[in-house]
């Protein structure tokens, strides 16, 4: 009911001067009452105090008040909280200790969770992250090894049916020297369509095209968008301008959106894979690149695991769970490896 | 027993206040003063729970309260009886006849 909320809220409000009209009011009632006694004939001494005894303890009556009123519950509460915090000033050590280990407390678990909602719960920049799957080789002496020599991606990615789409990468730091002062930046080696198959839009560009993604091809480059506003000032201009990388001048054919990263680090720059190293790259017993496919809308990865014969080489396997930073991959990509 | 609620001690208390305040607004001292006056000092309000009461009645919304001079020309709370306070005084008087009406019936016949 409206009065009642507007006397509660008058209540809490204006404590004292409710607390001012109660006290008020009753004596009043004592006065009258004095006056009544004297009236009927007693001295005012003992007419106080007969009017007295009559009136009880009159702090209860207060109190019996405030609880009618109905803030009670706030009051002694407000109460309580006064009194611990005189106590708290009274011993400044103690208070001291206490809120340190509370501001301890509070620190990390609210670093904790950021954590865990950056790297668990905040969703992976990439479309459709599930339909997405390592490839490797069992590598049985060295199971934990999920990355594959550059040939050996090439014959699965002309075979692969049960793929729409294949790629492949490896890191990359390059010292750019131009334009702007030379740093030393990370970057990637990325195989023809790698964006495509995440599911990731340049906001600027295109991706990799198979033309350029050959050895002797021509050297392009997609630039993440830090770079792009750090070193072109965000400008459109800036497809077709080059950046200088190891020596080599590179041609900007893609900006990349903000905020996408990949396998933990934010590289700047994404170079064709093909044009990579011969030495390392046409070397089947070298494996530096780690392979990445999307699969086809019909595939499940049960059956996946069944079209693939399995002699010596499974296609795509699990990595046992001691291994710690990968989670078992007979699944999707990983949330943890694939997004941190 | 009827099935309204009725509390006995309380619910009387409140009733008798309702009905003082029914002739005109009153402080509280007043109320008490009349109810005992009119009761043939049988009854004697104490302060302990007059006051709560009108308290509780305020909350109610059945009566309302308003500071003003008594006739001694001193500063006094005065309570008079809201609209709602009327109705609830009307059902309450109502109920307290049956309820008085059946109590005597039981006194008599048992």
């Amino acid at each position: 009911m409206l009065s009642d909320v507007l006397i509660r809220l008058r209540a809490l409000f204006q404590r004292d001067k409710v607390e001012n009209e109660l006290d008020d009011e009753l004596r009043f009632h004592f006065e009258r009452q004095v006056e009544k006694l004297v009236q009927s004939g007693l001295p005012i001494a003992e007419a106080r105090r007969r009017a007295r005894l009559e009136f009880g303890a009159s702090d209860q009556i207060k109190e019996e008040c405030r609880e009618a009123r109905g803030t009670h519950l706030l009051d002694t509460l407000a109460q309580d909280v006064r009194y611990a915090l005189r106590t708290l000033r009274k011993s400044p050590g103690f208070t001291i200790v206490a809120v340190l280990t509370l501001a301890l407390g509070i620190g990390a678990n609210t670093a904790i969770f950021s954590v865990v909602q950056g790297v668990l719960l905040a969703p992976l920049p990439y479309s459709e992250p599930e339909r997405l799957v390592f490839v490797w080789q069992n590598n049985l002496t060295l199971k934990h090894i999920i990355s594959d020599s550059y040939p050996d991606f090439l014959d699965w990615q002309r075979n692969a049916r049960s793929f729409r789409q294949m790629t492949a990468f490896d890191w990359q730091d390059r010292d750019l020297t131009s334009p702007g002062t030379p740093e030393h930046i990370n970057g990637k080696l990325i195989s023809s369509g790698f964006f495509g198959t995440l599911g990731v839009e340049p906001i600027l560009g295109r991706d990799l095209s198979p033309q350029e993604d050959k050895p002797g091809g021509a050297p392009v480059v997609i630039i993440s968008n830090r770079l792009w506003r750090d070193r072109f000032a965000g400008s459109t201009g800036a497809l077709g301008k080059s950046v200088t990388l190891d020596g080599v001048a590179y041609t900007i054919i893609g900006v990349l959106p903000p905020k996408f990263r990949f396998f933990g680090d934010e590289a700047d720059v994404y170079t064709p894979l093909a044009q990579g190293d011969p030495l390392i790259y046409s070397d089947r017993t070298i494996h530096p690149v780690i392979c990445i496919a999307r699969l086809e809308p019909s595939v499940t990865l049960a059956n996946l695991t069944r079209r693939w014969p399995r002699p010596r080489i499974t296609w795509i396997s699990s990595i046992p769970p001691q291994i710690g930073d990968w989670e078992r991959t007979s699944n999707p990509s990983s949330r943890k490896s694939l997004g941190t | 027993m009827p099935e309204q609620r009725i509390d006995l001690p309380q619910g009387t208390l409140d009733l008798l206040i309702l009905r003082t305040l029914a002739l005109g607004p009153e402080h509280g001292w007043a109320i008490s003063e009349r109810i005992h006056q009119v009761s043939d000092k049988v009854l004697q309000v104490q302060q302990g729970s007059l006051y709560p009461a009108l308290h509780r009645l305020e909350r109610r919304g059945w009566i309302k309260a308003k500071w003003g001079a008594s006739d001694n020309n001193r500063r006094a709370k005065f309570y008079e009886l809201t609209k709602t306070g009327r109705k609830q005084l009307e059902t309450e008087e109502s109920e307290w006849k049956k309820l008085a009406a059946a109590v005597a019936q039981v006194l008599e016949t048992a």
